[in-house]
């Protein structure tokens, strides 16, 4: 197995926007409420990678988004892997060297993240399930309406590094042919 | 019929293989793999906050040198005032002292307290959680009680080496012992996450009958010191109103929190000395 150099790249990246998510997240506490924009991280890597090379960043990304937040330790390791292999298994469908496809994935993956991550917490408080139900929708709305933004610039970034890297930046298995 | 293509289903395969390896998995290599990511992640927050507090002091470089004397003009006074209080404190901390000694009677400076920075929030419907730059390297450990200029923050959650995670008071996991200011009688205090508008909330139960209270003029909840992690006295929230609950028998309510929690900066630990002692037996 040839280590590709592009699964440290998608690694790092995906731990960037974690910690900026984190960031905002850290400074707007006057309002409330948490932005989750995470679905990005669960798209490139099982679009453009083998599928050796996809599981392991995906099982790296997973544990360090898993450290991070308050989360049952692999609940995200867990998600970006049977997502990452669901969007593997069809990725010959999707062009991922546009920003269309990918940020429709990001959306559907983000939605997913968010509602497994809101059963969990109505799992543990079940008494005001009302509240958490309209606070978590309005969070999961205003985070979608960022990741309209967040995703492109996001997909671009990862592109522009592995330009930058000198790495393949061409999907694995697309059938140019 | 068409054929299928096995090869294509190896991704599949590879999560099936993982998870049951995941599931098979002693739950102490999970607990290493956890502490091993949380701990290399620690740095990161570490130096966040000082690029934080860096912009923070080049922002005030841009002041004008009549705010900054101000400022300063203003420190003096309060700095004045503190000293006072600081000396009527110790003159009461002596005469407690006295008084113990004569009568025999156990100290009652139970905790020691390990002032940290916030480095991290957390706070929305899902979770909240802060971290805070001071960790097991500092004694803390899981349980101990975290408080703030406005009363209890939370307890801690979880301990790293340089850091450590906090359950706030407004958390729904978060429980304690309370007491209305001034009425002896405990009851019992949840969090209740946050509210529409991002305000954190709590619920009290078991309040006796004979309580009223009004939004003019709330009841200040305070802990009573029950359970041994919390010190006696130390302000939770506010109760504006009281319902009788689904017994009959007490009342429950709404808590109002302190504002001031969503942007905590600075708050204390409160380390029971017992333990300390216990450690450096150990040692």
């Amino acid at each position: 197995m040839i280590f590709d150099k592009r699964s440290l790249l998608l690694f790092i990246s995906n731990a960037l926007l974690l910690h900026l998510m984190l960031m905002i997240n850290s400074s707007i506490t006057f309002a409330g409420f948490n932005l989750f924009v995470l679905g990005p991280i669960f798209i490139i890597a099982p679009l453009y990678l083998r599928a050796d090379q996809f599981f392991i960043t995906s099982l790296l990304t997973g544990f360090w988004v898993d450290a991070a937040l308050p989360t049952p330790f692999g609940l995200v390791t867990f998600l970006l892997l049977t997502i990452g292999s669901f969007i593997l298994l069809i990725r010959l469908r999707f062009r991922a060297e546009k920003n269309f496809h990918p940020s429709l994935l990001a959306h559907v993956a983000n939605l997913i993240a968010g509602l497994t991550l809101l059963y969990f917490s109505v799992s543990a408080n079940f008494a005001d399930f009302i509240v958490l139900l309209s606070t978590s929708f309005i969070e999961l709305a205003i985070s979608h309406l960022l990741l309209l933004f967040v995703a492109p610039w996001f997909f671009n970034f990862q592109r522009s590094l592995f330009s930058i890297f000198d790495t393949k930046t061409e999907p694995e298995s697309l059938p140019f042919v | 019929m068409a054929r299928i293509r096995l090869d294509r289903l190896t991704p599949i395969v590879t999560l099936i293989v993982f998870l049951f390896i995941w599931w098979l998995t002693p739950s102490f290599i999970k607990l290493f793999t956890q502490s091993s990511f949380e701990e290399i992640q620690a740095p990161i927050w570490i130096a966040t906050n000082h690029l934080e507090t860096i912009a923070n002091n080049t922002a005030n470089k841009t002041k004008s040198k009549q705010a900054l004397i101000d400022t300063i003009s203003e420190l003096k006074r309060q700095n004045a005032y503190f000293k006072q209080i600081k000396n009527i404190n110790e003159n009461y901390k002596a005469e407690i002292s006295r008084l113990e000694s004569i009568l025999n009677l156990p100290s009652r400076d139970r905790f020691r307290y390990e002032l940290a920075h916030v480095i991290q929030r957390n706070m929305g419907s899902w979770w909240q959680t802060i971290r805070i730059n001071k960790g097991s390297k500092h004694g803390i450990q899981k349980g101990d009680a975290v408080i703030f200029i406005g009363g209890v923050v939370g307890r801690i959650a979880k301990t790293n080496y340089y850091t450590s995670q906090v359950d706030l008071l407004s958390n729904h996991s978060f429980r304690i012992s309370a007491s209305f200011i001034n009425d002896y009688r405990p009851l019992f205090y949840q969090g209740k996450g946050t509210d529409l508008w991002g305000q954190p909330k709590g619920r009290i139960k078991n309040a006796p009958q004979d309580l009223t209270t009004d939004s003019a003029k709330p009841l200040q909840l305070v802990t009573t010191g029950l359970g041994g992690t919390f010190p006696e006295g130390i302000t939770i929230g506010l109760v504006p109103w009281l319902e009788p609950d689904n017994t009959g028998m007490f009342q429950a309510g709404e808590v109002q929190l302190e504002k001031r929690l969503l942007g905590v900066k600075e708050v204390a630990v409160l380390i029971p000395f017992n333990r300390i002692e216990t450690i450096d037996h150990d040692f």
